[in-house]
Parts: structure tokens; sequence; C-alpha cells
């Protein structure tokens, strides 16, 4: 099993350090009031769904931790199951799962993206 | 499914011989949380393309403290996971590694001190980034769990 | 001379039942007495059916590796006393196969060992077999691997590793230590099969930096380092950069009229156990490179 896909850990997860700090930085601290979360209202997320620049920017979140996450369960999964059947089979299943679950994020991006 | 003489998934967590090796089982257990709150968070959002009302309900269901400390502790994780990220990519990549040298009694001693300025920058960033992302939420948290 | 008693509390296997019972024994202990010592006592005065494995008692054969109170740990090299506790806990070494009490098979760990291929690796085997001339090395080029030299196998650090509790395929930080020993020897030319063998996720990839290994290590030698150094020398292999460096070239050849010192070697001396001979056959003990 070739295990340069560890190096897309790093990658990704060095992206990852910037791209949730501007994610919980929305949520957190700025935007509380009084009680909570005002940045997280109806109006003010269509507000930055429909600038293209956020939507950029949470195309490239998610896919970036979609990769990340995928490569981490992957390889833990790869280290508790070791036969070679198995592995491919871990592969394969993630992926599936990994992908379905990607589409599924991209829903409310692409259906902001119109207006 | 402990193969023969072998620890097992608890081998993951034992034997605790350093801080390191406790900070590779919370890295591995922050992943892992983070994970699924990952996609349960994409199943929440995805909940926008069915409409404000949709959304709206979904967001008072989740507005309890239940899910508030749920959050908060998603929060602590993904900054834990940051900080020692951050370390793990410098180091694990021997991207700061030291050049070899001649080890001298008494050995143990030695491994330390190279390391250990790592550990200590790594715990400046999880404090630094505790107190900037959670700390006011955790205080939040607090006064409305206390009406 | 007795300082105070301490109760070792062995965890024993039983190839039998396939199951551990715990034993108590009180010893009475000295100033520099060793956990070794100590075990060495109990079955000299309380229990001679104890089974532990112990052969130099100085840190130097890597026998007597147990898990004291849930730490990997040398016991010839140990100190009670310095331990501070009443009772100690000793366990066979974690992530091996036990065979009896206190004895850790390591059977996958030298399968490892073997499998990195311990010994240097020239282009030009006739004259690593018939050498004619020395192999030239400085003091810095030793430094970059003495460290890892060091090694005596004792396998505490495979103990202390997360990954090979799960995963037995993968090669555990002493083998990788030792690959990377090897690989930066500047006598040696096997560094593109040494950087294959390493880049795996059962290799360096299957590392996570928990470096218990470097922790419980009694010889100084970091695995740790040593795999995130290889790590960056196969990062820098996949960008195009620049590795390690060519082998050094073979001393000058001598004039013919002096003969080679090297020449004057005997042959090696016969096998007198019985089977030694097949098994150094078969799993190519002597090393002769012509039968890799
Ligand atoms: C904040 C930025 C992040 C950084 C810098 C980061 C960095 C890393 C690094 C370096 C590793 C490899 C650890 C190792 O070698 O054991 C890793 C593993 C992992 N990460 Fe992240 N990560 C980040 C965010 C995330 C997020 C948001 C998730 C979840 C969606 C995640 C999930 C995982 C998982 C599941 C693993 C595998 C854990 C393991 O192998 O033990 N990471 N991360």
């Amino acid at each position: 099993m070739n295990g340069r896909i560890r190096l897309g850990i790093y990658f990704s997860g060095a992206l990852l350090v910037v791209l949730v700090l501007i994610h919980l930085s929305l949520f957190s601290y700025w935007f509380v009031e009084e009680g909570y979360y005002t940045g997280m209202s109806w109006e003010a997320v269509s507000e930055r769904m429909n600038s293209i620049l956020w939507d950029a920017f949470y195309l490239v979140f998610l896919t970036t931790v979609m990769a990340h996450s995928y490569i981490g369960i992957r390889n833990i999964l790869f280290e508790y199951i070791t036969s070679e059947g198995g592995r491919r089979l871990i592969t394969y299943a993630l992926a599936l799962i990994w992908i379905s679950a990607y589409i599924y994020g991209l829903i409310p991006i692409i259906a902001s993206a119109g207006g | 499914m402990s193969k023969k003489g072998r620890k097992g998934i608890l081998g993951w967590i034992i034997p605790i011989t350093n801080i390191e090796r406790l900070l590779y089982s919370l890295h591995r257990i922050t992943g892992i949380g983070l994970t699924l709150y990952l996609f349960i968070h994409i199943y929440e959002t995805s909940m926008r393309a069915l409409g404000r009302e949709t959304w709206i309900s979904t967001s008072e269901f989740l507005d309890n403290p239940v899910f508030h400390i749920g959050l908060l502790l998603v929060v602590l994780a993904a900054i834990f996971h940051g900080a020692n990220g951050i370390r793990l990519i410098l180091q694990e990549l021997g991207l700061i590694a030291p050049k070899p040298t001649q080890p001298v009694y008494p050995y143990r001693k030695y491994h330390r001190e190279r390391r250990v300025y790592m550990v200590t920058i790594t715990m400046l960033i999880l404090g630094i980034g505790v107190a900037i992302f959670a700390l006011r939420d955790f205080l939040i948290l607090l006064e409305v769990l206390g009406k | 001379m007795e300082e105070k008693k301490v109760i070792f509390r062995l965890r024993r296997y039983d190839p039998e039942t396939g199951g551990y019972r715990e034993d108590r024994y009180e010893v009475p202990v000295y100033r520099g007495m060793t956990v070794l010592d100590g075990l060495i006592w109990i079955k000299e005065n309380l229990d001679r059916t104890v089974s532990y494995r112990a052969s130099c008692r100085m840190g130097l054969c890597g026998s007597c590796g147990m898990t004291v109170n849930g730490r990997p740990t040398l016991t010839c090299e140990t100190q009670i006393l310095s331990l501070e506790r009443d009772e100690l806990t000793i366990e066979p070494l974690y992530n091996m196969e036990p065979v009896r009490d206190l004895v850790a098979d390591f059977h996958q760990f030298f399968k490892n060992q073997r499998a990195i291929k311990p010994y240097l690796i020239r282009r030009d085997i006739e004259e690593q077999v018939e050498p004619t001339r020395e192999y030239l090395q400085d003091p810095e080029e030793w430094n970059l691997y003495i460290q890892f030299a060091m090694c005596i196998t004792c396998g505490l650090c495979y103990s202390a590793c997360p990954t090979t509790a799960t995963n037995e395929k993968y090669l555990g930080p002493q083998a990788l230590a030792n690959l990377f020993r090897f690989y930066i020897d500047s006598r040696d030319e096997g560094w593109e099969e040494r950087l294959a063998i390493a880049d795996s996720l059962d290799g360096v990839w299957g590392c996570h930096l928990a470096t218990g290994c470097s922790e419980v290590c009694p010889k100084g030698v970091d695995p740790a380092l040593a795999i995130q150094l290889l790590r960056r020398e196969i990062l820098r292999k996949n960008l195009g950069r620049k590795t390690r460096r060519e082998a050094r070239p073979l001393a000058p050849l001598l004039p013919p009229e002096e003969e080679s010192p090297y020449r004057a070697f005997g042959e090696a001396p016969e096998f007198t156990v019985e089977g030694a001979e097949e098994a150094a056959e078969k799993f190519n003990i002597l090393h002769d490179p012509r039968k890799r």
C-alpha cells in the first residue's frame, strides 16, 4: 500500500488552519450578541451565500475538509484492518460514503449560487 | 479482533509514556469526533435548500443547552486538533528535524529537551485559540445555563 | 544492606490456558538493586517456575525488556529504588505474542528487522565479497548514523508504539530506525530500494509521532527522528529535490607489490551446532550478497 496519500493530510491540514479560523470566527466571538450567534440567522447566512466569494470559500473548504477526513479515517481503519481485501473494501466503501456526503454538502452552496 | 499479544485499540491509548503519546490519542479522538460532527453539520446545513421554514425549525430544534455544550466541545476539539496539527505538520515531515548526533548519557533527558519546546508552543497556540474562540462562548453558556 | 521490601506483582502468561495469572512476591531491596536482580532473587529464593528472559545484565544484549508499571523498561538498567514504588507490576512486553510468564516472542520483530535489509548494499557485489580496498568514512559521516546504530534490538520501542498495537504489518520504530541507519551510511548504495521499503503506510507513513519509542529507548536511539528524516527524504525525492548524495568512492587501489591485507582474512569457521548451517542458509545470516 503506497503511503504517500498521507501527504495529502498534511497539505490539506495546512490549508484547513486558515479555513477553519475563518469558519470559526463567523459564529464565534464577533457575532455573539446578547444571546446567540446572530451571524447565523437566515438573513445573515443568505447574505453571505449570495456572494460568489463566499461560495468559493465554502467550495474550497468543503473539498479540503472532505479529502482530509477521508484520508484520516481511512488511515485509522487501515491500521486496524490489515488484510489486502479488507483494505480495498475500506477504500471503496469510504469513498462511496464520502462522495455522497460531498454531494449533499454541495447542495446549499449550489442552491444559493443562483441568488 | 485483537491479534495475539497485541494490545488492540486499547494500545492506541496505553502505555502513556510521554506527553506526545497523550497528544496522539487526543488528536485521533478529536479527528474522529470532528468527522462525525462534519457529517451532522453537512446534513444540518443542507436543510437550507428546503427553504426558510425548515431551516428555522431546525435551528430552533438545535437551540438547547445540550447542543450548545456539544457545539462548544466541537469548537474546543477543532482548536486542539488545529494547534496540534500544526506541530505535526512541521515535525512529521521532518521540516524542523535536527541533525542526528551521537547520544550522550543520560539518553532520555537528551530526547526530551529536543522536543519539549514544540509541545510548549502547541500548548501556547492552544491557549490563545481557546481564549479567542471558546472562552467567551463558555462564559455565555454558563450564563444561559444559570438562568 | 536491605532498604525496604517491595512487592513484585508478576502478570504471568500461561500458554496452556492462554490466559494471565497474577502472582505476588515480596522482595527485599538493597540500594542499586535492579528490577532484573529482583526477578533473579525471586527465582532463586521463592519460585523457581518464574520464566523471564535475560542475559548480560548490563544493557548490552537487549533480552530483558519487560513492561514495568505499564511502561516498557529494560529491567537490568532500572533500579528498583529509583522507581519509588512499593509495588511493581511486571508484564511481558506489549504488542508481541507472549510465550510464557514474562517472555515475549520476537518473531515478528526480527522478521521486520530482516525485511529492511540490515546490511550494506553495494552495486559492485564482487568487490564487496572479495574486497581489494577500504571503504572511506569520516567522523562527520559516522555521526549521521551512529545514533541509530546504538540499537540493541530490545523491542521496547515496538512495545510502546501505538501503531504496532493493531497493525502487525507495520515495520515498527526499530526496523525503520535501522533502515535509516543504513540509508544514511556513506558506504551504502541501496538508497533507492531502502526508500521504496520505507515509503508505505506500513512503513514510515504509519507513524503518528507519539514518540513513545524514543521515550522508552534505553540507548538514546531516536526512532521518531529517523522516521521524520526518512519522510523528508521521500518528500524531497517526490519533489525532484536532492536526496542522499552518492556513496563515497573507495580508497585508492594499493600498488600491486603491496598485498591487500583484506585478502588475508580466512574462511568462516565450521558450524558446530546441528541445523545451524541450514538456518544460516535459509535466512542468509552471513548476508552473502550474491545469494540475495
Ligand atoms: C484545523 C486545521 C486542521 C489541521 C491543521 C489538521 C491537521 C491534521 C494532521 C497533521 C493530521 C495527521 C495526524 C497524524 O499524523 O496522526 C490530521 C489527522 C486527522 N484529521 Fe485533521 N486537521 C485539521 C482539521 C481537521 C478537521 C476539521 C477534521 C474533521 C472533519 C479533521 C479530521 C482528521 C482526522 C479524522 C484525522 C486522522 C486522525 C488520525 O490519524 O489519528 N481534521 N489532521
